[in-house]
């Protein structure tokens, strides 16, 4: 067996639900090793029957076999001397369930208000835990900033916020309600750690080039993160924003698109086409990477990889659904308000 | 008086070098019209402090509102006209979140005569002082734009101020005689009080000579500071229950519109003199243009006897 093959057959061993394509990506990322060197010997591994990882059209998580199993305790001395940093972040099982507290979270105040934007905010609940789960933003002692320019989201952000007790969980009930601090769209006024009040599509990433640019000229740390939405992209101002970011190098800016394919009313493809979005942003002097925002692991291995390894401002396209995989609410619709029955098997989900 | 003319934009550009020496948080961002702003004084100093954002005022804005939130005092600067275009910015942004961004708007009113309507900014007093939260002044003078202007960088919050492109008559000796949020009482007169802001403040000081001639007595007013308004305005205005307000804006919302809402509840009577409900058109010579815009001694010295005497107009 090879150096490679065991360095695989070691990390299959802790991976969570990665499918094959993602953990090689981030392998050969993280390694500087081919990609293609790395699909060879997954290849051979999964032949001589040592790892698992489905079939194209049907990806499963990438796992060791019983049989891997053994022959990685078998080598385990070996592996001692492998001087490779096997530091990589890989999903555990407590994540998961944060994240579907979240999203227990997210339903509780929509079904209870009656109002907000539920799709749009189920579609950036991965994407919005990841963020708070590697940066730690606005948070006290956090050097990072976080602006959610897709204002709309704000169920989510509110959701996070009370996880990480910035808010109390008793006050999600009362999203929208006159008097509550959860306004519709994000209100420093009366939550200082949305960092910036937003809620205006388009302007977030200004916002966030002026923060980065500012930590730059103070010699400061950290990233800033913003998260806009597909629609969103139709404002001008992002572009002018694009622009501003590239020019100044802002290496610790970090913008990630909501992709959801579609705005209030209809495909984005249809009303204002961003397509080919991934060209553009590169022809904007950005570094762009994609990912599956359907994955919670995925988005985490991405802003991690990021986090360390940024040379540009980078872009990361996080395809999602606005049913949040939900399966019975319309990905194509932009309201949906839960009824009790959405919200009750929620909470026995999560249980 | 003097009536020595000096350049309100230049004014501005020597005053940022002043305020750029005293605090290190002071930055200057540009959308590429320093050559026409004079802020490329600044940028010769302190090139490490100075941004040039490109042609885009809405990403200025929300730039700037990054940097406030870093710690900077952010002076933004630009043809008033097309700060306008970032005002919806600087209405979800700035004034909402109370952000120490500084809005220097030269070339306001009619003062970029031959650049025509396109722009020309007769509507931004209003447009402002509507927002909750924001300081607006209007200097009168290359004294007065000194010294507010300076005042203006030690308020924590948003601030807008208005300038005009060059002509600017000197009014002030010492840039003590100005405080942000207090109105001035230039002269006293008993039969009426003149208030006005920016250049008009010059232009009241000449009416109140031809109304003297007339055997009317004028106090003017330099109300610089048009939000907050000073609440004590009534004091300043002395005897006479009569006011007229003269702005190089539009009649409609502006500096007038803001006396009248103090003024009328007590028991003022007001007469407003401004730009009628249009648009300016190019010209080659200032002057001219105002005259056609009604901006004008004779013209103003005919309306406000008009006024006094109680005659409608």
């Amino acid at each position: 067996m090879n150096k490679n093959q065991v360095l695989i057959l070691r990390l299959v061993s802790k991976n969570g639900d990665l499918t094959a394509s993602s953990f090689l990506k981030i392998l050969s990322k993280k390694t500087g090793i081919p990609l293609s060197t790395l699909k060879l010997n997954l290849k051979i591994l999964r032949e001589a029957g040592l790892v698992s990882y489905g079939k194209i059209g049907n990806p499963q998580p990438v796992k060791l076999t019983r049989i891997g199993e053994i022959i990685l305790q078998i080598l385990s001395p070996e592996i001692n001397d492998e001087p490779v940093d096997c530091s990589m972040h890989f999903l555990n099982e407590s994540d998961k369930k944060i994240v579907q507290n979240i999203r227990t979270k997210t339903f509780l105040q929509a079904y209870s208000s009656k109002t907000g934007h539920l799709p749009s905010s189920l579609s950036s609940t991965n994407i919005i835990s990841a963020i708070f789960k590697i940066f730690r933003p606005n948070l006290i002692g956090s050097e990072n900033s976080f602006v959610l320019s897709k204002g709309h989201a704000s169920l989510t952000l509110y959701a996070v916020l009370a996880t990480e007790g910035v808010i109390g969980e008793n006050e999600l009930p009362y999203f929208c309600e006159l008097g509550s601090r959860l306004q519709g769209h994000p209100d420093k006024r009366f939550i200082q750690e949305t960092l910036v009040s937003t809620g205006s599509l388009g302007q977030g990433l200004s916002i966030g080039v002026g923060i980065a640019l500012g930590k730059k000229l103070k010699n400061r740390k950290g990233k800033v993160i913003v998260l806009l939405g597909d629609g969103e992209l139709d404002e001008g101002q992002i572009w002018e924003a694009a622009m501003s970011a590239s020019t100044h190098r802002l290496d610790n800016l970090i913008a990630i698109i909501d992709r959801n394919l579609y705005q209030m009313n209809g495909s984005t493809e249809q009303i204002k086409c961003l397509e080919p979005l991934k060209e553009k942003w590169i022809s904007f002097g950005w570094d762009v990477v994609e990912v599956d925002g359907k994955k919670f692991e995925e988005v985490v291995a991405v802003l991690q990889e990021v986090k360390v390894y940024q040379k540009k401002p980078t872009v990361i396209i996080a395809f999602t659904e606005r049913n949040g995989g939900i399966e019975h609410i319309d990905k194509k619709i932009f309201y949906y308000i839960p009824s009790q029955e959405d919200y009750n098997k929620m909470v026995i989900t999560n249980e | 008086m003097s009536n020595q003319i000096a350049s309100a934009r230049e004014a501005f550009g020597e005053t940022l070098i002043e305020i750029g020496k005293e605090n290190d948080n002071v930055i200057v961002l540009d959308p590429d019209v320093s050559a026409s702003t004079k802020t490329f004084i600044f940028r010769n100093m302190f090139p490490n402090r100075f941004i040039n954002v490109g042609i885009s005022e809405q990403d200025m804005i929300g730039i700037a509102a990054g940097l406030a939130l870093e710690g900077f005092i952010p002076i933004v600067t630009g043809f008033s006209m097309f700060i306008l275009r970032g005002w919806e910015q600087i209405r979800n942004t700035i004034a909402r979140d109370k952000l120490n961004v500084k809005i220097i708007a030269t070339h306001s009113g009619l003062s970029d005569f031959a650049d025509g309507a396109s722009h020309q900014c007769l509507e931004d007093i209003a447009l402002m002082r509507v927002l909750p939260g924001m300081n607006v002044v209007v200097p009168s003078d290359p004294t007065s734009i000194k010294s507010l202007l300076k005042q203006l960088v030690y308020i924590n919050g948003p601030c807008y101020m208005r300038i005009g492109r060059d002509f600017a008559p000197k009014i002030y000796e010492s840039e003590d005689e100005i405080v942000f949020g207090k109105a001035n009482l230039l002269e006293e007169g008993s039969d009426l009080t003149i208030i006005a802001c920016g250049l008009m403040v010059y232009f009241s000081l000449e009416v109140r000579e031809k109304l003297l001639e007339n055997g009317f007595n004028a106090a003017v007013v330099d109300l610089h500071t048009i939000k907050p308004l000073d609440r004590e305005l009534n004091k300043v205005c002395g005897n006479s229950d009569k006011v007229v307000t003269i702005e190089e804006h539009n009649i409609i919302g502006g500096m007038g519109a803001a006396v009248c809402e103090i003024l009328s509840e007590k028991g003022f009577r007001i007469k407003r003199l401004g730009v009628p409900d249009m648009f300016g058109e190019s010209s080659r010579n200032y002057l001219q243009l105002l005259e056609k815009c009604e901006l004008n001694v004779k013209i103003f010295t005919k309306n406000i006897l008009n006024f006094v005497k109680g005659e409608l107009s």
